[in-house]
């Protein structure tokens, strides 16, 4: 009897250890990264990357969790708490959010600190009218933060709408720097357009900018830090002329014409009206306040033919010609390069530039005859890439006639473009590396320093046909690689907390290049770099600039 | 009354002198007293959309609109701190050339706020909850509840509704599952499935046995407290055995469907379920290919194994085609028409090419019945045509595919009704709306009479109707049942191929549409 029970204590020892060699630990605790307080209560994931199952532990009173008996495997990390972002960052030897962490067997990553960022809460109200104003119950609120693609500046948005009493709270804003407009509600009496006091004019309730302004020119962002509680936002809708856009629209499938404020040539899409096209084609859309404009058809997949730019001032706008025709796509293509695929494995990839979340992709197959067409696209701008099923090619060059394309972008807004040459080359390469950190006595830590790091690679010129960016995670020994990268010149950074159409701003790459690390890849060549972090400040300086 | 009535003849008295087309007094429903600053639109009933007219209440609470061109309108209120609201529900106010109307008593109800905080059972403040108003339904055929609203508590835990108008409500209250896909394992080493179940205020775990909250106008519900009510979840795990390209699982329970993707390697796990009876089905698109009866009545359900059925009949597609009766007619299907086909409570949705044709897409030989074709404006289905016969689509026969296509015949609606109500009101006070009832028991069309008691229907389509005249009606009262209780108090009507008809009709009060529901 004793014998069996010490076997049995044995074994239980031995399965004990041999768990400890094959399964992976990790612990560490949640604090609040601007008091430093411990965060109780938040829940930590694991989610496998390509496992079956995950780990989840919630963090004690002292803000501390620990897994045991992890298997061996990749996983990303997550964090929740309730008035905290859920991305993760990290102090001195942390975890880049989002990123992978490699476990393998018997390691333990012990004490780390998951920093729990507060969101900052953003109050405010709007009003209507003289004085102190009405409250505008169920107004809505767009909270717009500036991004760029690589054809310009664009706004983000997330839209809230106000109470009874005409106030609102942000939701879950991170921190950041926003702008906040408000317009009148989606229903309800105050949509209508009413005629002035005299009987003649139009008046509506106009959507207004903080602070006051009638168009985003005048608008002021608003900086928003983390655990900040900024109140007081006022907005206020005034009754203001407004005015028709009349005209006739031509093309097959146009069910309405939609006019959207812009500045300059970019969208302001919370800024819209619309109106049916009439069975004789001709439309007739109200409640139109001054500004500049983009007009276009609307068919039931939505635009259709070329958008056209016009300025509403003081009076109706009248007889306006809409085309609702289809843009389409005409490219000739010609493979170059040894071993280069058969021209009917080829595509080109079309990709919207509005902005990453909101891209969209159109897939143009290429004929056995090097033709690439499509009879109906969309009208937006474009980047251009090419695709084979046996991988390795990239778009060398792209002409219209005997010039090179002049743009990165394929702008097809006004109408069809013309019949594009295109080259595309075979021979992509890999770029490898790893970051270089300012302070090398960190270089030793199991994971990657610094907060949300990815390396970042740029083309050192852009040109139509080259993304305007790639970016690869970092491993926990802050190692990355680029893949099918098209042959030429590039710079390599590494960043923390930059969102990625930053990286499509060539006057942010200009401002930013002289800390990144140059490269040259060749035809289907391996390069191994190491990444500079671009400072903070650098690239703050250079924000502050292109603002 | 005597008071009303010399209060709104004093209101008004200051625009006697004023050529008023349209003139009246606002006051408060709840206290009769005048409200002033009240924002009056009054707003065109047109196909386009015309200019509104905006008058603001005066100190006695009276309003004016001096210049109205002739035309039908409805006159609609805003003021901060009173519900929105259009006169009479939405009384139709015909405006005709030379001539002004009765002064309008429009009355304003208080606006009243129901809030309070979402919280976890130890008392956390929880972000993101849903919060669920309901009525109870009065219906004959469904005893249950009627969702008014619902909105998510903020990062506080806070939730206001500020819209409701003075009634009972039930609370409800719940918040997404989370961590469905994949087991995640906690410090036992078990799947986490806690996750929270709907309860109802103030801590009923059924909808029967909520405690009511009730609204007063302009009386404030604040404060009250709603507790998530937590509950241990179940997952579905296991493997497909051949699954085809492109396949799912569907997840068919008594209280919804829910479905999962299957992995690479055909495993597949589905947590966050409630406990029960669930029907698996393995589909590849429409397709079922497979099925299987699991039990979570009591527990988790691992190593479930779904094999594909490989001989499942292929799927196909059935053209719908739209012509004119009339020869030479010109007709092309707007965007907003619609098909749906049933098969058993299952619904496809005809799509519509970019070139304006119709097709039902990945339907499996079965028999269907064609639920709802709404083609809109002028024209109505006159005829419908399955490989060329007949059908009135209750039954259509597509066990053995597509039989030839579905071509459906519309003509333009060419009836018209006018009427006017007969009782003892000599102007409305609150909306009265008029039902065109075919023969299936369906609203073909329906209309406001105005404040004289008139109304007319334009583009009827030729048939057998019943018609009706209800006060404060709600669609979502509506049923056969009902119809059939107010059949006595309804008129039949038939008209014909551009066929205009005069009829008088007694409007129903919305007592004795209660009394029916009953």
């Amino acid at each position: 009897m004793a014998r069996g029970h010490s076997v049995r204590t044995v074994l239980l020892i031995f399965a004990t250890v041999l768990t400890g060699w094959t399964q992976a630990q990790f612990s560490g605790r949640v604090t609040n990264s601007i008091t430093g307080l411990p965060v109780a209560k938040a829940t930590v994931r694991l989610a496998p990357v390509a496992g079956r199952a995950g780990y989840v532990r919630t963090s004690g009173a002292a803000g501390e969790f620990r897994f045991e008996g992890i298997s061996p495997g990749d996983y990303r990390l997550g964090m929740e708490r309730r008035g905290f972002s859920p991305v993760v960052h990290s102090a001195g030897k942390g975890v880049p959010g989002g990123s992978v962490i490699h476990l393998t067997a018997g390691q333990n990553l012990a004490d780390l600190d998951l920093l729990a960022t507060p969101l900052p809460i953003v109050t405010g109200t709007v009003t209507e009218g003289p004085g102190e104003g009405e409250p505008v119950p169920r107004a809505i609120i767009e909270i717009l933060a500036q991004r760029w693609s690589i054809a310009g500046r664009w706004y983000e948005e997330i839209d809230t709408a106000a109470n009874d009493q005409g106030q609102f709270r942000a939701p879950e804003l991170e921190p950041g720097r926003y702008y906040f407009y408000a317009r009148r509600p989606d229903e309800g009496p105050l949509t209508e357009v009413v005629k002035d006091a005299s009987g003649k004019g139009e008046v509506c309730l106009a959507g207004v900018y903080y602070p006051n302004a009638p168009s985003i020119e005048g608008a002021s962002a608003v900086e928003v830090r983390a655990g900040q509680e900024v109140t007081g936002i006022g907005l206020r809708l005034a009754w203001s002329p407004c005015f028709h856009a009349r005209g006739r629209t031509t093309g097959p499938d146009v069910e309405e014409v939609q006019m959207i404020r812009r500045r300059q040539d970019t969208p302001l899409p919370w800024e819209s009206r619309e109106a049916d096209r009439a069975t004789d084609g001709t439309f007739d859309i109200p409640g139109v306040v001054a500004g500049d404009y983009l007009v276009s058809a609307i068919g039931h997949r939505g635009p259709k033919g070329p958008a056209q730019e016009v300025t509403v001032e003081s009076r109706d706008l009248e007889g306006l010609a809409v085309s609702g025709e289809n843009v389409s796509f005409n490219a000739r293509v010609q493979v170059e390069g040894d071993g280069a695929p058969p021209l009917s494995s080829v595509y080109l990839l079309l990709e919207t530039v509005t902005g990453p979340g909101n891209a969209r992709f159109t897939t143009v197959p290429v004929q056995p005859d090097g033709t690439a067409r499509l009879g109906r696209i969309t009208p937006a701008r474009y980047t251009l890439a090419a695709g084979s099923s046996q991988g390795g090619v990239y778009v060398k060059s792209v002409k219209a006639g005997p010039e090179e394309w002049p743009s990165p972008v394929l702008d097809f807004r006004g109408g069809s473009p013309p019949e594009l040459e295109i080259v595309v080359g075979l021979g992509t390469g890999q770029v490898q590396g790893t970051v270089q950190w300012p302070d090398p006595s960190e270089g030793a830590v199991p994971v990657a320093a610094g907060d949300a790091m990815r390396a970042v690679l740029v083309p050192q010129e852009s040109r139509a046909g080259i993304r305007g960016a790639w970016f690869a995670e970092l491993d926990q020994n802050g190692a990355f690689t680029f893949s099918e990268i098209p042959p030429g010149k590039y710079f390599v950074f590494a960043a923390a907390n930059l969102e990625e159409a930053l990286w499509m701003n060539r006057e942010f790459i200009g401002l930013v290049q002289g800390s990144g690390a140059p490269v040259d890849l060749p035809e289907k060549g391996n390069v191994q770099v190491e990444a500079p972090v671009l400072p903070a400040a650098v690239a703050q300086r250079a924000m502050e600039s292109i603002r | 009354m005597r008071t009303a009535a010399w209060f709104l003849l004093a209101a008004t008295a200051g625009w006697a002198q004023a050529d008023c087309v349209v003139r009246g007094v606002v006051t408060d429903q709840s206290t009769g007293k005048p409200v002033t600053n009240v924002k009056l639109f009054l707003v065109r009933q047109s196909s386009r959309e015309i200019p509104s007219l905006l008058q603001r209440s005066g100190e006695q609470g009276g309003f004016c609109f001096e210049t109205v061109d002739p035309g039908d309108y409805l006159l609609e209120t805003q003021r901060a701190a009173y519900l929105d609201g259009t006169y009479g529900g939405g009384v139709v106010l015909a405006v005709r050339a030379g001539s002004e109307l009765e002064p309008l008593s429009v009355k304003l109800v208080r606006r009243a706020i129901l809030s309070g905080t979402v919280v976890e059972g130890d008392g956390e403040p929880f972000a993101r909850a849903e919060v669920h108003v309901y009525r109870r339904l009065r219906s004959r055929e469904d005893s249950g509840q009627d969702e008014v609203e619902s909105q998510e508590t903020d990062d506080r835990g806070v939730f206001r509704f500020g819209d409701l108008p003075p009634g009972t409500y039930y609370l409800g209250v719940t918040a997404k599952a989370r961590d469905f896909n994949m087991p995640l394992l906690d410090a036992g080493g078990k799947p986490r499935q806690e996750g929270y179940t709907e309860s109802f205020y103030s801590a009923a775990a059924r909808f029967e046995d909520a405690k009511p909250v009730v609204l007063q106008a302009g009386k404030d519900v604040t404060g009250l407290l709603l507790t998530l009510r937590k509950t241990q979840f179940r997952h579905i795990a296991g493997k497909v055995v051949g699954a085809p390209e492109g396949a799912y699982l569907r997840l068919q329970h008594p209280d919804g469907t829910t479905s999962s993707g299957i992995r690479a390697d055909g495993s597949f796990y589905r947590g966050g379920l409630e406990p029960g009876q669930y029907t698996v089905e393995l589909r590849a698109g429409n397709l079922l290919r497979g099925k299987k009866e699991v039990d979570l009545s009591s527990g988790d359900a691992d190593g479930v194994t779904i094999t594909a059925d490989q001989t499942a009949a292929a799927d196909f597609t059935l053209p719908v085609q739209f012509r004119a009766e009339k020869a030479g007619e010109p007709y092309r299907p707007s965007s907003n028409t619609f098909l749906v086909l049933l098969k058993g409570n299952e619904a496809r949705l005809a799509q519509m090419s970019a070139d304006g044709t119709f097709q039902f897409t990945n339907l499996t030989p079965d028999l269907y019945r064609l639920e709802r074709v709404w083609v809109g404006g002028d024209f109505y289905v006159k005829r419908i045509l399955l490989g060329g016969e007949s059908t009135d689509g209750r039954t259509l026969d597509l066990r053995n595919g597509n039989p030839g296509g579905m071509q459906i015949v519309v003509a333009r609606k060419s009836a018209a009704l006018t009427g006017r109500l007969v009782g003892d009101t000599p102007v409305l006070s609150q909306a009265v709306t008029i039902l065109l009832i075919d023969d299936l028991g369906r609203i073909g069309e329906s209309t406001h009479a105005d404040q004289n008691g008139q109304f007319r229907m334009e583009h009827v389509a030729p048939g057998k109707y019943r018609l009706f005249a209800l006060e404060q009606f709600e669609s979502s009262n509506w049923d056969s049942d009902l119809a059939d209780a107010l059949q006595a108090k309804s008129l039949a009507v038939e008209l014909g191929d551009g066929e205009m008809k005069k009829v008088e009709l007694a409007p129903i009060t919305a007592q004795e549409a209660a009394r029916a529901v009953k």
